[in-house]
């Protein structure tokens, strides 16, 4: 048992790499002994998923899958709270996880027919496109309960928020997520490390990228851990990566059908016209596009390019129109937020009474399900933290943690209190100049994760003093109200950057990225996504009115 | 406590900056502003120390692609600010649109100081249209 942290103890990559290797250790080493002892075979087997029928898994696949690393996976679910608001998207990481692998062989198998028009027998070989297919089955490991919505809550926090530029900034990357930093670190470590090694005893050529079994070792776990994060993973064909993280990876091609079929709203994405559309081309280096040159080695024989058609920039469009609507209809719903407030709300109350690493460590030792309706009891146990050392204050906010966390599995949810618009086309004073600019300031003002909490204590203050003078039958304190108002600024819907990255291929000029031959679709679907609101104010449904009046 | 900038924080005090200096277009042709805004990016980071600064953020680009999406986003957004508006049809050129008044503001409000935005758009910006 540990007493409350005074002051949040930053974290650096090395802590994240370490708690990495044991939660590893903790979901591969047991399994793995136990295979090794029983000298156990694995057989291929096939599953049937809903969406893509049956899909095919080989022998280490199904070894992979059986992993407790992976089957944690059914007990999250993939968006986190929005079957709360609707009830058919309680589909888990687990059933992503494995459409993504079937979507890798959906590419791999289009981009390999498309080879063969050059008398490319085999562009994809067998080994990267297992090791594709084991990158889809451990992509998502890194995430913890409730899915982004709590790894929002702990990038916000103090101790936390800088990890993922040191990573960036060490890796020369773009901005990654908690999850995906969590799932590198995973694959790098030593018990999965273990795995492969192990599936290399059973099965000594699943993949071979080298004749040396450790550098083999080396190569794969490399390749894998940097295809996650999209890094290059091979010369010859650059963008291979890409089927990974990418503008039409397989990610999105599960995710933006799963989660709209589940939700049971509209997608436009057609894959298999989307799959008719790409185009691979071979290209001598002085022909490969300039940043592309730069970063790859000398090779014997042609590089591989692959892109969409020119005849294909539709397909790229409903993409973009697929991940807006997906935005507009159901993450960005406004009840979605409300619900992901009051996650996020319940586990930033807990930080002011645990370490930023104990706090990690809860929402991945824990699942959706035993967060929900969890009592102060089992919150202070899985925290560590011994109740005698708690003040007042501490007491109060786990027991707010724990009211929230019930409430939600019953479905009492925070209500809107106030919206805030874009626009308010009805003001008579909506374009003057100091009133535009003010909304505007005010708007920058609570997006900021400093300064919002100025307006917040200025508000939470403002109620309060209401409640005192309207003699409130059972007032809430200060930190109550701290716990219950929430307030959340929506920013630019991310991903349209990434789709715009697809190269055109024509049949004989130089590839062209789209976002250079396009009008500017990232702006265009930012428009279509302005008339929604830019932020709200949370609050218990007894309150909200009050919290409007304030 | 240090204070967190955020890449809309940031890219408002370099285009308060360029304002200020007169500079009001720009070319998205077509990496090129990535690759600025990545250096000046590094910039601030080998300063956050000293400026007591916290970048919530990053401004690296995809090596293989050469931009950075969360630029890109930021860029969206400082255009919903109406600090910037895309030209279009195609959006490769964007013009600033704050007055010297909202510049000084937002000067004056970010927890950067203006020496280093007026230092960055010297270093990364000065020959820029």
């Amino acid at each position: 048992m540990c007493s409350p942290p005074s002051k949040p103890a930053e974290l650096t990559l090395a802590d994240i790499e370490q708690y990495a290797g044991k939660f590893a250790d903790r979901h591969l080493t047991e399994y793995v002994d136990d295979i090794a002892s029983r000298h156990q075979q694995f057989s291929r087997k096939e599953v049937n998923d809903p969406l893509w029928g049956t899909i095919n898994l080989t022998p280490i696949e199904v070894a992979l899958l059986d992993s407790p690393l992976i089957q944690r996976l059914r007990s999250i679910r993939q968006l986190g709270v929005v079957h709360w608001i609707y009830p058919g998207a309680g589909h888990t990481r687990f059933e992503h996880t494995i459409g993504v692998l079937r979507q890798v062989q959906n590419l791999v198998t289009a981009l390999n027919v498309l080879g063969l028009q050059y008398n490319e027998q085999q562009l994809i070989g067998q080994d990267f496109t297992q090791l594709l297919r084991l990158c889809a089955l451990v992509h998502d490991t890194g995430h913890a309960a409730f899915s982004h919505v709590s790894e929002l809550a702990l990038e916000t926090l103090p101790g936390i928020n800088a990890l993922a530029v040191s990573f960036s900034q060490k890796f020369k990357v773009e901005d990654r997520q908690l999850s995906e930093i969590f799932a590198f670190y995973i694959i790098r470590s030593l018990p999965f490390r273990g795995f492969l090694s192990t599936m290399l005893d059973i099965e000594s050529n699943f993949i071979s990228f080298s004749r040396d079994r450790n550098e083999n070792l080396n190569l794969i776990v490399e390749k894998m851990s940097d295809a996650v994060i999209g890094k290059k993973i091979d010369d010859r064909i650059p963008l291979l990566h890409e089927v990974i993280s990418g503008p039409f990876d397989a990610d999105k091609l599960d995710y933006f059908v799963r989660d709209a079929h589940q939700a049971g709203t509209p997608s436009l994405l057609d894959i298999s016209r989307l799959i008719q559309k790409i185009a691979v081309r071979p290209l001598s280096k002085h022909d490969l596009p300039d940043l592309i040159k730069k970063n790859v080695q000398e090779i014997t024989g042609s590089y591989w390019l692959f892109g969409i058609k020119w005849s294909g920039v539709a397909v790229l469009d409903e993409l973009h129109l697929a991940r807006v609507l997906l935005y507009a209809k159901i993450y960005r719903h406004p009840k979605v937020i409300a619900v992901e407030q009051m996650l996020q709300a319940a586990l930033i109350s807990l930080a002011a009474v645990a370490s930023p690493m104990t706090l990690i460590k809860f929402v991945y030792e824990f699942d959706d399900d035993q967060l929900l309706g969890i009592s102060s009891q089992r919150i202070l146990a899985g925290l560590a933290i011994d109740p005698s050392q708690l003040d007042e204050e501490g007491k109060t906010r786990v027991d707010c943690a724990a009211k929230l966390l019930c409430d939600l599995k019953f479905r009492r949810l925070s209500v809107k209190a106030f919206q805030i618009q874009h626009r308010y086309p009805f003001d008579p004073l909506e374009k003057e100049q100091t009133q535009e600019e003010g909304m505007i300031d005010f708007g920058k003002e609570v997006s900021h994760p400093q300064n919002v909490d100025q307006f917040k204590k200025k508000l939470v203050n403002q109620v309060s003093e209401m409640q005192a003078l309207l003699s409130t039958s059972k007032p809430l304190s200060l930190v109550e109200l701290d716990i219950a108002l929430s307030i959340r600024m929506v920013g630019q819907t991310p991903g349209a950057t990434q789709i715009a990255r697809a190269y055109l291929l024509p049949t004989t000029d130089r590839p062209m990225p789209s976002r250079t031959y396009t009008v500017n679709r990232a702006a265009w679907a930012a428009s279509y996504m302005s008339d929604q609101p830019s932020g709200y104010v949370f609050a218990p449904d007894e309150l909200a009115d009050l919290v409007f009046r304030c | 406590m240090q204070n967190i900038i955020t890449s809309d924080q940031f890219l408002a005090g370099v285009i308060s900056a360029l304002a200020l200096c007169g500079k009001s277009k720009f070319q998205l042709s077509d990496t090129d502003l990535d690759r600025r805004f990545s250096a000046a990016f590094d910039d601030l980071v080998s300063r956050q120390s000293d400026l007591n600064i916290r970048p919530n953020f990053t401004f690296n680009v995809d090596t293989m692609h050469g931009d950075s999406a969360s630029l890109r986003d930021a860029l969206l957004a400082a255009k919903e600010d109406k600090l910037i508006a895309l030209n279009n049809p195609t959006f490769h050129t964007f013009d600033i649109k704050l007055d010297d008044v909202r510049a000084e503001r937002y000067l004056n409000r970010s927890p950067v100081p203006r020496e280093f935005f007026q230092s960055i758009v010297e270093k990364h910006f000065a020959d820029i249209v």
